[in-house]
């Protein structure tokens, strides 16, 4: 890349990270208020209700309860700027502990569930796409309908009914098989992928339902365009029309669709997690739910939107990639 | 052949799904909460249409007063929650200016913290009674529906009409209830309707994680007895609850499909 | 017989909603080799249709109800279209109006080219592009290569589609409307650019244009449509001077440039 386009992307980048600081003030500020709005007292739910009266008066005062609004406010800014995200009280240990060693297991949920989503979906509408005037057209648009207005829950537990109960083809949850020896890295690897399959089916069939749709109406829009036609006429393959021409042009709409997609995305995660007992974030959300662990609750929540945040930039980069023209405007 | 095709087929079946909702009382054979352990996880039968679930609950039953739930919720919430995607819609984009933009700000934030799990935090803290749910969806899904009412008042705002309209000096309110109101109207029914889809949806998710409010019988609760239930073979137990709750999703979505199929292209 | 091109009795319909729509009726003429042919008339006339028609580029709802293209000896029209493909780009090329909304904005221009050789079977070479580029009067052409097309001007971008067009020696070059997308300026630099890829090119021509003086300044004989079907045939001098319908004299008289000859006609 030439240094003039580096600068500008750079640009992009900064003024972007830029326009996401009012909204991790806000999130800190909602996470704040919820605080405040919730019945009993904060000190209370912060300790938690098996503490001590003199530990709940420590509490009180770390947190600074005990001083005016304006000032509790800002020291909770400051405490979850600095990733203090408090200390968890079910596990005994700092929130950010507990979440970063779950993390991992999320992040692998949730990039094969989106993966499996994107590559079903973009390749169904493509098919769609291509094969207009094709019978299969109204099956895949149907079937994507009623798989869209289908809950995760649902699918899940039709999944685990048909795979893992009937044809105990599949485990049931959990990510690895308890009392299994693995004997060597290969065979861990491949106990977890097993238990991986039926979760980020699950996932993935929930993605696919919303890629499919976008993707044939951008497909056939692109394919319809007077660089097409003349990309034809001028001799050039099937393959490479569709491939090499249309790709990039069309995938342009289902990438702000991932993006704004990614709301949705947790919490497919948090019931997926819960259905099949996969200890990511999503299942410690429930945890600290039921034990009332509100500094966990909170601190997960505050993670999880700058984690979405992040990838919002993320995606914003990928486009100027795929689309040079991005780089002018800003 | 109106009534065939998607469009009057999704109004009708709203309209008996409400029917069922309003009319619980009649229709129920039993009392949902009843429970009778010496009829637990029963299949169907002559007594127990859908059959019961662990605890000896009817599940027809339950599933007839679990739409009343899903449509009390969903209809609640999306009401609440379009009434202030308007409000907030109208002044963005007819007035403009920071007011606008200010508001569009706001809801580029709200798009991007993971809402779902803002609603669990909300509802957990607030305790899952059937008024928080309502509130805690609604307050959460009038964001994404302000901002697509503001981009459509934009584009309206530059027609000729209002142009006309704003030459013969009437009134801001005028122009805005007699030039741009109707011509919304189709988008806001769309929209309202999308975000009954999601409601439900919402409200079925927390019935699964076990936030639903126990005086309302929630499809989703009885798919969370379902999670269990399966183990020992009761595919009743899911598959009732679940094909209704996918029948009312779908209508919903179909609707708002098809509602903005009909009306946009002849307005525009 | 030196035809390259022998268009017999075509007729184009196109269907909207229920209704077939004949938008071409009955066409015959041919293209010798080496020739310059031009096919004008006012918007409707079915001119473009025509030339679509050889390359079977032609609209979903378009139909061929009738007649036979011949090229070298083989009918096109019968052609599946996997042999079509090879046809197109390499034999016969076509270049269309408004070249920016023709050229695929995220593909470098160095690409198009390579798409070009390799689905037609040849290694991608860069010095033959260059000079062709060079031929075509395109300044700097590595920095052009290098380039998007959304990056070009107008008329540089008829220039790399002509290119494109002429990169595999086509036999025959159809221009659709080639000037009529640009404003006057670049007009008259694309006619002496088709005259240049005239003399330069061993290729024959088929302009289709509006423009009664674009076609006299690089046509050898003109064609004239009207309402689908063909009302004159003709060298320009004939066509001008004495154009022998209420139809042709009024195209004459709206053009635009003289004939550069300096003939004038009698109004």
């Amino acid at each position: 890349m030439k240094s003039s386009e580096i600068t500008k992307t750079i640009c992009r980048v900064s003024i972007r990270i830029l326009y996401s600081i009012p909204v991790i003030l806000s999130v800190i500020t909602i996470g704040f208020i919820l605080l405040k709005l919730a019945p009993g007292d904060p000190a209370v739910l912060l300790a938690g209700e098996a503490a001590t009266p003199q530990y709940i008066e420590n509490v009180r005062k770390i947190y600074g309860l005990d001083k005016p609004l304006w000032e509790q406010y800002f020291i909770y800014i400051e405490k979850a700027l600095r990733l203090d995200l408090g200390y968890s009280l079910s596990y005994k240990r700092p929130v950010l502990e507990v979440i970063l060693e779950r993390f991992p297991y999320t992040l692998l949920l949730a990039v094969s569930g989106v993966s499996i989503g994107f590559i079903l979906g973009v390749g169904l509408g493509i098919i769609s796409a291509w094969y207009r005037k094709k019978l299969i057209n109204p099956l895949i648009s149907n079937i994507s309908f009623v798989l869209y207005s289908t809950p995760v829950f649902v699918i899940g537990q039709f999944l685990i009914y048909y795979f893992a109960i009937v044809l105990k083809a599949f485990p049931v949850g959990g990510v690895v098989t308890i009392g299994l020896t693995h004997g060597g890295f290969l065979a861990y690897v491949a106990d977890v992928l097993w238990h991986l399959t039926l979760p980020s089916l699950t996932l993935g069939l929930i993605f696919m339902a919303s890629y499919v749709k976008l993707t044939k109406s951008s497909f056939i829009e692109v394919l319809s365009s007077s660089y097409i036609l003349a990309s034809r006429s001028l001799g050039l393959r099937n393959s490479t029309i569709l491939f090499k021409h249309a790709f990039r042009n069309a995938i342009i709409p289902i990438l702000t669709l991932a993006g704004a997609q990614l709301s949705m995305l947790v919490g497919g995660v948090i019931i997926t997690e819960s259905m099949f007992s996969w200890p990511g974030i999503g299942q410690l959300t429930m945890e600290a739910v039921s034990t009332r662990d509100h500094p966990l609750l909170l601190g997960v929540f505050f993670f999880t939107s700058i984690t979405v945040v992040v990838i919002n930039i993320v995606i914003d980069f990928l486009y100027s990639v795929v689309d040079p023209r991005i780089k002018e405007r800003l | 052949m109106r009534v065939l095709d998607p469009l009057g087929i999704s109004i009708v079946l709203a309209i008996l799904l409400v029917a069922v909702g309003v009319s619980a009382e009649w229709l129920a054979p039993y009392d949902p909460f009843n429970t009778r352990m010496f009829r637990s996880l029963q299949p169907p039968n002559s007594v127990n249409l859908m059959g019961t679930d662990q605890l000896g609950r009817d599940i027809f039953s339950w599933v007839i007063y679990g739409i009343r739930t899903s449509l009390l919720v969903g209809l609640t919430s999306a009401t609440l929650s379009i009434i202030i995607a308007i409000s907030v819609g109208l002044l963005a984009g007819y007035r403009g200016g920071m007011m606008g933009g200010l508001l569009m700000r706001m809801t580029d934030v709200f798009l991007s913290i993971p809402r779902f799990m803002l609603v669990i935090v909300a509802v957990v803290l607030l305790t899952p009674k059937i008024v928080n749910i309502i509130l805690v969806i609604a307050s959460f899904s009038w964001p994404e529906a302000a901002r697509v009412i503001r981009s459509e008042i934009l584009s309206i705002k530059e027609r000729e009409y209002v142009t006309a309209a704003k030459v013969l000096g009437l009134r801001d309110l005028d122009i805005m209830l007699s030039e741009i109101l109707p011509n919304i109207t189709p988008t806001i029914l769309s929209l309202w309707t999308l975000v009954i889809a999601e409601a439900i949806l919402t409200e079925a998710a927390l019935g699964f994680l076990g936030f639903s409010d126990s005086n309302f019988p929630s499809l989703g609760m009885m798919l969370m007895m379902a999670k269990n239930a399966i183990f020992v073979g009761g595919w009743w137990v899911l598959l009732f609850p679940s094909i209704v709750i996918i029948i009312l999703i779908l209508t919903f979505n179909l609707l708002s499909d098809k509602l903005i199929e009909r009306f946009s292209p002849k307005l525009r | 017989m030196n035809s390259l091109l022998e268009i017999n009795g075509l007729s184009v319909a196109y269907k909207i909603g229920k209704n077939l729509n004949e938008v071409v009726k009955d066409v015959t003429f041919s293209v010798d080799i080496g020739e310059t042919l031009a096919i004008v008339g006012e918007s409707g006339s079915g001119k473009s249709t025509v030339a679509l028609s050889i390359v079977r580029a032609l609209p979903e709802n378009a139909i061929i109800t009738k007649g036979s293209i011949f090229f070298e000896g083989k009918d096109l029209l019968k052609l599946d279209l996997k042999s079509l493909r090879y046809i197109r780009g390499k034999d016969i090329s076509i270049i269309f109006q408004d070249p920016l909304a023709h050229l695929n904005p995220l593909r470098k221009v160095k690409l198009l080219f390579k798409d070009l050789f390799n689905d037609h079977g040849l290694e991608f070479d860069l010095q033959r592009v260059v000079e062709l580029l060079n031929k075509l009067k395109i300044p700097d052409p590595q920095r052009v290569l290098d380039a998007y097309p959304y990056q070009l001007s107008g008329g540089m971008a008829q220039r790399v589609f002509i290119a494109l067009a002429l990169a595999m020696n086509p036999r025959l070059l159809i221009a659709d409307e080639p000037t009529s997308a640009l404003d006057l300026t670049i007009q008259s630099q694309v006619v002496k650019l088709l005259k240049e890829v005239k003399k330069s090119f061993k290729v024959s021509m088929i302009i289709i244009t509006h423009d009664m003086g674009v076609a006299a300044s690089i046509a050898d004989r003109i064609v004239v449509m009207h309402n689908g079907k063909v009302v004159e045939e003709g060298p320009p001098e004939e066509i001008l001077i004495q154009p022998k319908s209420d139809y042709t004299k009024n195209l004459v008289i709206s053009a635009r440039r003289l004939y550069e000859g300096g003939l004038k006609w009698i109004s």
